[in-house]
């Protein structure tokens, strides 16, 4: 009778590990199974994936040579979105605390950002509020993504596919959770370094307090060294080229509870302006730009800088604003105010469709004047 | 897109002259970028990595990069060699290479994340005296404002 008891415990710790061996043998394939599923139901487009792995003892997924094509799809089409490896890690701990906690890291991503005419027929969506969007999902946090060696194209399919190349990027945001507690004390964080074209070096620092009362964010950009030239599908359009020079830009922006402050310096040097074609027009233009330029700048040798400062100022508290277009619209009208009386459309009084649409319509100039986005004149 | 940069760049390239004398007479900060006031919240936020770092917590960041063979200067500020030194040893861990002390890295340096940042922008808080206190979410525990972002 006792043998039989022994033998009936021997077979508790088997069938377990017998379990473990199952779940080790499945578990890639239905985890495989799962994703690609996830990936079929993206609207517009398809995924697909190399490999991927599943680890237990330290819980975590590797996904290897991901690809999202846009749909249906074009001859010679560059993918939405393609990535190396994406690496999603969770912790044990607070899992069992009853907190999902995961760290993602994607290795060399290019990710292709279309800009193109949005679909007005969509409606107006209503304003975001952040604190009450995170508490009501289940509690959550996002302890680090990160983007290493990666890069964004933006392609305005409007404009005979003019882009703009960030590369050689590294990007990382640390702490975005849905309870405060898992917050740390800490803000949320994001920092960025990266080229633009191929001479400008970017760098970005933005930190967030998802939870106050109002939206709170502060934050700078610094793009330094971005030679004129590397504008060139910009600026010979409007019949004038800038063969020599560099732009340095800075910016510095703070928004607490909704009221939108700050700054914009643009710092041209050593720029040359010449005509793009032989035009009488584009000469004159050409002449006057570049004689500006000569007396405007401080002179020193080497640097022949010439500078100024927009202001920034904006409310984004009234309940009928759209988050996206008018942060944008502060910021374009800061520009447009502080440089040039003759540019004054700025963006739409509602945003209307996503959020790149909402950009788009924001950054363009041909949307209509805003409501709520205001200037310091 | 193809219309408003090019006028931007125009329309800057003349409004730039009404600040010129201004930028004569600012030469040596001209690569700084616009002041701004600092924003009261639970958790603070600043504009800058400068902005919630003071030199104590500069100072510790720099210490511990070195002993991690990054060398860094003591200087007591986010400066391009000390960012230099945050990427080489960012490149060293294999993370991404952003230069800037973001909280993975000052884990890896053995660093707490709270007492640099938190501790330090509240420091900074007190040193620097304030024309306006904002209305701080004392529940939460206010940093207070430490105005004027030093951009290191």
């Amino acid at each position: 009778m006792a043998g039989h008891r022994k033998r009936w415990l021997w077979l508790i710790p088997g069938v377990l590990v017998a379990l473990v061996v199952l779940v080790l043998i499945f578990l890639n394939p239905i985890v495989t199974y799962a994703t690609q599923r996830g990936l079929d139901r993206i609207a517009g487009a398809s995924g697909t994936f190399k490999k991927l792995s599943v680890t237990l003892i330290h819980p975590g997924y590797n996904l290897y040579g991901l690809k999202i094509v846009e749909m249906p799809a074009k001859p010679k089409q560059e993918p939405l979105m393609y990535a190396e490896r994406i690496e999603m890690r969770w912790s044990w701990r607070e899992i069992l605390h009853g907190h999902l906690v995961r760290r993602v890291k994607i290795w060399k991503a290019r990710v292709q950002v279309p800009m193109r005419k949005g679909d007005e027929s969509k409606p107006s969506q209503p304003p975001l509020e952040i604190a009450k969007t995170l508490e009501s999902v289940p509690s959550a946090g996002l302890e680090r993504l990160e983007l290493v060696d990666s890069q964004i194209v933006l392609v305005d399919e409007t404009h005979d596919d003019q882009r703009i190349w960030l590369h050689d990027l590294q990007l990382t945001l640390e702490n975005m959770a849905s309870r405060k507690q898992l917050m740390h004390g800490l803000p949320l964080l994001v920092t960025l370094r990266t080229k633009l074209q191929n001479t400008g070096a970017l760098d970005t620092f933005l930190t967030m307090d998802p939870f106050d009362k109002g939206l709170t964010f502060a934050g700078s950009v610094e793009l330094r060294h971005l030679a004129l030239a590397d504008l060139h599908q910009f600026t010979t359009i409007a019949g004038l080229k800038l063969p020599e020079g560099s732009i340095d830009v800075f910016a510095s922006i703070t928004c607490k509870r909704g009221v939108l402050t700050g700054g914009v310096k643009p710092i041209l040097k050593n720029v040359k302006v010449t005509s793009a074609d032989n035009g009488l027009g584009n000469k004159i233009k050409a002449l006057l730009a570049d004689v500006a330029v000569k007396i405007f700048s401080d002179r020193v040798p080497g640097r022949n800088a010439i500078s100024t400062i927009v202001p920034i100022h904006g409310d984004l508290k009234k309940p009928d604003v759209q988050l996206v277009p008018t942060v944008l619209a502060v910021l374009r009208n800061a520009f447009v105010e502080g440089l040039s009386a003759s540019l004054t459309n700025v963006p739409p009084p509602q945003g209307q469709g996503g959020i790149l649409h909402q950009a788009r319509q924001a950054l363009s100039k041909d949307s209509k004047q805003p409501v709520e986005a205001k200037q310091k004149q | 897109m193809r219309r408003t940069l090019p006028s931007l760049v125009g329309g800057l390239l003349l409004a730039a002259g009404c600040h010129a004398h201004q930028v004569q007479a600012k030469q040596n900060t001209m690569e700084a970028p616009p002041q701004q006031p600092q924003v009261s919240s639970a958790r603070p936020v600043r504009t800058t990595p400068g902005g919630m770092l003071d030199p104590k917590a500069m100072h510790q960041i720099q210490s511990s990069l070195s002993r991690h063979g990054a060398s860094a200067p003591s200087s007591g500020q986010l400066d391009d060699e000390t960012q230099e030194a945050l990427r080489k040893f960012q490149r060293n861990q294999h993370i991404a290479e952003t230069g800037m002390p973001d909280y993975d890295t000052l884990r890896r340096l053995g660093l707490d994340p709270k007492s640099i940042y938190v501790g330090g922008a509240q420091r900074a808080a007190r040193n620097t005296p304030s024309p306006k206190r904002e209305d701080a979410n004392a529940k939460d525990g206010d940093a207070g404002d430490g105005q004027g972002d030093r951009r290191q």
